[in-house]
């Protein structure tokens, strides 16, 4: 083995990295999408693009956006019409970035279309939890309860970029419901 | 070694003053399966020694019993398409090396634009009868000199429908803009051909906000010829001589030193080799400037001026 100090559970380890953020002088249209949870940034980056030859955005909660759902369509909607020559910029909670992510990439944008400013959420993070296959958020924590089916989770350093989630799983199994208030 | 496979020239037929399609079957064992975008090293035995050129495979992926190649006679090269062209018989026995495959389809692709420059064409015979084979989407744009490499534009017109778009290059040059302009989000850019073709085309698409990862190309170019030069190896002392019309590579491996390679034309990075001192000719399309420093590709560069030696 080249690294003996490597953890045993480095194959598993995969946490996402947000670069700096770059952009794309080429790019025809870039499209910012945010969750609102930090409009300064947003309204900054927009003003940033203003030279480009066209910026379009979505705000979450904004009239003709009020709900992810909506957000979702008006987006699919966007990408149907689009050609190559895009650049996606996503501001928002981590679970927000990568709900759009998965959008973006089922309608064939690649990472290098994408990019992803770092999470306005950092004390928070989503949890799959393995048993009930249910997704919630929680404060920063090794371990957490399952609000769905109450077992106690280890969070592992495992990012699901479809679910934009962190694995958890029972850290004991002899007593998955013990150890941990919900 | 055994990643050499015998064949037996089938077929060898002139379909243009310029290009000669070439079929081999298999002598005894089985042709290996490989992928769309795949090339062969044919071994060439000129009269002072073996030259090996690489050349795309043209059939369908899926048919196994025989390999197709086509060959454009190249003017300044150094005998190998000439030796195809004026020589080799239906009969004669060859060696090839197994294919490898520098230019894949890219599996994700919503949609696949094919760019061909003349003899560039042949990569993408192979891809037509695959993507065809996928039901994926695809078109192919195929700019020629009528009469010199148009070996193609029949045949393939009738294959793929409205979905060629054929440049006869005197008469309606090809015009990229409109073609990567409008292209829908997930397609992906495949260029082969002269070396002019492949930077215009990489240029505009860039220009036009396609990201590197979209863009994907073969070069076509073979070692040329310079001047004899020596080289020196570092670790053994030996001393090697290299003629004006043979490539480093080659004369390492006349001298039984084997060096990884594959596409034997400055693209694929597997022959990069470091060196300790000297002056070199950079023929490469892969090395950065700052790594020409310490590495070269001897597949096509050279050394010139004061003598190289070679970390070997
Ligand atoms: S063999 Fe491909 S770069 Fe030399």
């Amino acid at each position: 083995m080249a690294n003996s100090t490597a953890s045993p559970h480095a194959p598993f380890k995969s946490v996402p990295y947000y670069p700096p953020m770059a952009i794309n002088p080429d790019a025809r249209c870039h499209l910012v999408i945010s969750d609102g949870s930090d409009l300064p940034r947003t309204q900054a980056l927009v003003s940033r693009l203003a030279q480009t030859p066209r910026v379009d955005s979505l705000v979450l909660g904004a009239s003709d956006t009020p709900s992810l759902q909506r957000l979702l369509q008006v987006l699919a909607q966007w990408f149907a019409g689009l050609h190559v020559g895009v650049q996606l910029h996503v501001l928002g909670s981590e679970a927000f970035l990568w709900t759009i992510h998965a959008q973006a990439t089922a309608h064939g944008l690649s990472n290098e279309e994408i990019s992803l400013c770092s999470p306005t959420d950092a004390m928070q993070r989503l949890v799959y939890c393995v048993h009930c296959a249910n997704v919630h958020s929680h404060p920063l924590a090794d371990a957490v309860k399952c609000p769905a089916c109450a077992v106690a989770l280890e969070v592992r350093e495992h990012f699901s970029r479809r679910l934009g989630a962190y694995l958890g799983v029972c850290r004991n199994a002899d007593a998955p419901y013990s150890g941990l208030p919900a | 070694m055994n990643d050499v496979i015998q064949v037996r020239v089938h077929a060898a037929l002139n379909i243009t003053p310029v290009i000669r399609e070439i079929t081999f079957e298999p002598v005894d064992t089985a042709l290996p399966a490989y992928s769309a975008g795949s090339h062969v090293q044919v071994h060439i035995p000129l009269a002072q020694r073996t030259l090996r050129n690489a050349y795309s495979l043209l059939n369908a992926p899926a048919d196994r019993t025989a390999y197709r190649i086509a060959v454009r006679l190249q003017e300044h090269s150094r005998g190998g398409s000439r030796y195809l062209h004026e020589n080799l018989k239906v009969g004669d026995v060859l060696n090839l090396s197994r294919p490898a495959n520098l230019f894949p389809i890219h599996t994700l692709g919503r949609h696949h634009i094919l760019i061909a420059g003349g003899i560039g064409i042949t990569p993408f015979l192979a891809y037509s009868e695959h993507l065809l084979r996928e039901g994926a989407s695809f078109e192919l744009h195929y700019a020629y000199r009528s009469g010199l490499t148009d070996a193609y534009v029949q045949p393939l017109a009738e294959r793929l429908g409205d979905r060629l778009h054929a440049y006869d290059s005197l008469e309606r040059p090809l015009n990229l803009a409109p073609i990567l302009s409008n292209q829908p989000l997930g397609s992906h850019l495949y260029i082969c051909g002269p070396q002019r073709l492949l930077a215009s085309v990489r240029e505009q698409a860039s220009a036009l906000g396609w990201p590197d990862g979209r863009i994907h190309w073969e070069a076509f170019s073979s070692a040329e010829p310079g001047l004899p030069f020596s080289v020196e190896l570092a670790q053994s002392g030996r001393r090697i001589e290299v003629g004006a019309d043979q490539s480093l590579l080659e004369a390492l491996e006349a001298n039984a030193v084997e060096i990884p390679n594959l596409c034997r034309g400055g693209v694929c990075g597997q022959c990069v080799t470091r060196y300790v001192k000297g002056d070199v000719t950079h023929r490469d399309h892969f090395l950065a400037a700052n790594e020409r420093a310490d590495r070269l590709m001897p597949c096509v560069s050279r050394g010139c001026g004061s003598s190289l030696v070679l970390d070997l």
